[in-house]
């Protein structure tokens, strides 16, 4: 259901550089790799302590209104779509 | 109702709002300073710049046109996707505590033999999946998908157009008030708290909106009154309310309907009463590259009439209506004090008054 509308979408990237496309791509899989490894870890250190983690699934509130996840997801964003904000012309 | 979702399904959509506010603040004034830079070169007329081939002709091929334009998309996409998928885990317990009926002050009625016009049974406004009358829990869908949509720029309560609207009402006494296309109705709050005397009325197409804007309203403490109905042809005797408004409806309908709504307004106002219609700025009061990025809206975003709303003359219609009618610009908190790809701007508030008071 929720695709509906995208069945419906053009080539709107049609003339940037796949390699911009594919920097994109790369610095994301960097950061998802990055976060999976430390959250892996983490996870691992915080159950043999005891602790439940329940709490991680927990209703909470949209970073605009949490300064430090907010700084964070805007640096985040900003490092993974670098190369969108002057993109090449592609061939 | 608390909508706030699941940490993981909340880390997603925040994500997806950066995106969007990495386009709209980083993206958009790279494209704004190429362009600007092109125009110091090239010269163009005021009138190229207002011609929608010309300006297809200068960005269509463009890189970063295009990565502003398809970064906007896929944002837009991925933001209902992840709302829907946040919130469909509570679906069920949402759906029971709307049906759950109430003698609260207010009222909802609603009427399953409500034919849907055609502009608005095929369209997905604002790329809503299954639109606004599809999904049994559109109007939470809606209030959390706005929020992302608009960066939460229209404020924590999501008001900032009401709070625009009262800004710029004529001081009258307003008796009985009926907001048009209401929706989830949390726009128009700031409109009940200015009028606490007066009777409030909201109408929508969608069932779904509306359980979900009478829910809300207890929620709230507002004694508002809820009917499905098509704002085309409203079932209340004429000349039953003092203040009829809406707040961007007529953009959503074709310029067919547009000429309905006003005239079926006008039809209800007693004499002296006020139909207040708030939009976003026109294409006219923007400067060209505004504009023209604004116009893109009607073919990518699910508002097929956007263009043509911009291009009719609304006070005019106002006037065959029987309508006294000029053009308010109203403050906004999101234009004027923190821009967006539009640079700063105000609402624009066609204001009509009935003659005959």
């Amino acid at each position: 259901m929720a695709t509906t509308s995208a069945r419906n979408a053009g080539d709107y990237f049609a003339s940037v550089a796949k390699t911009d496309m594919m920097r994109v791509l790369f610095a994301l899989a960097t950061e998802v790799y990055a976060l999976r490894d430390r959250q892996r870890a983490l996870e691992s250190i915080i159950k043999a302590s005891g602790t439940d983690l329940g709490a991680l699934d927990e209703p909470v509130e949209s970073a605009t209104y949490d300064s430090e996840r907010l700084n964070e997801r805007d640096a985040f964003v900003g490092r993974v779509f670098a190369a969108m904000s002057h993109p090449s012309a592609g061939s | 109702m608390d909508l706030r979702i699941n940490r993981e399904h909340q880390a997603r959509l925040d994500l997806v709002e950066g995106l969007k506010v990495y386009v709209a603040g980083n993206v958009m004034p790279a494209l704004r300073q190429d362009f600007e830079k092109w125009c110091d070169e090239e010269k163009p007329t005021d009138s190229q710049l207002r011609d929608a081939t010309y300006m297809h002709a200068k960005f269509d091929d463009d890189p970063l046109y295009q990565a502003s334009r398809g970064l906007q998309r896929i944002s837009q996409e991925s933001m209902w996707r992840e709302v829907i998928y946040g919130l469909d885990r509570r679906k069920e317990a949402i759906e029971k505590e709307l049906d759950t009926p109430s003698d609260a002050p207010g009222s909802l009625t609603l009427d399953p033999a409500l034919q849907m016009p055609v502009y608005y049974e095929k369209n997905e406004f604002h790329l809503q999946p299954g639109n606004y009358h599809r999904n049994t829990i559109a109007g939470p869908i809606y209030e959390v998908g706005v929020a992302t949509y608009t960066m939460h720029r229209y404020g924590k309560a999501g008001d900032e157009m009401g709070r625009a609207l009262v800004s710029v009402m004529p001081p009258k006494k307003y008796q009985r008030v009926l907001y048009m296309g209401c929706g989830p109705s949390y726009k128009g709050y700031p409109v009940v708290n200015a009028l606490p005397e007066a009777e409030h009325w909201g109408i929508d197409l969608s069932a779904p909106m509306l359980k979900y804007a009478r829910h809300r309203a207890i929620e709230h403490g507002h004694p508002i009154n809820f009917s499905q109905m098509n704002a085309e042809n409203m079932g209340f005797p004429p000349g039953h309310f003092d203040l009829i408004y809406c707040m961007l409806l007529l953009h959503e309908v074709p310029k067919k309907a547009v000429v309905n709504i006003v005239n079926e307004a006008a039809r209800l106002l007693a004499p002296g009463g006020v139909l207040a219609n708030l939009e976003l700025p026109s294409y006219s009061s923007l400067d060209p590259l505004s504009a023209f990025l604004m116009d893109w809206d009607t073919e990518n975003n699910g508002e097929p009439y956007w263009r043509s709303y911009h291009e009719m003359d609304l006070l005019a219609t106002y006037r065959q209506a029987g309508l006294k009618s000029q053009l308010i610009e109203a403050h906004s908190e999101w234009g004027g004090a923190k821009g967006n790809y539009m640079g700063k701007f105000k609402y624009h508030v066609t204001m009509g008054e009935k003659i005959g008071a």
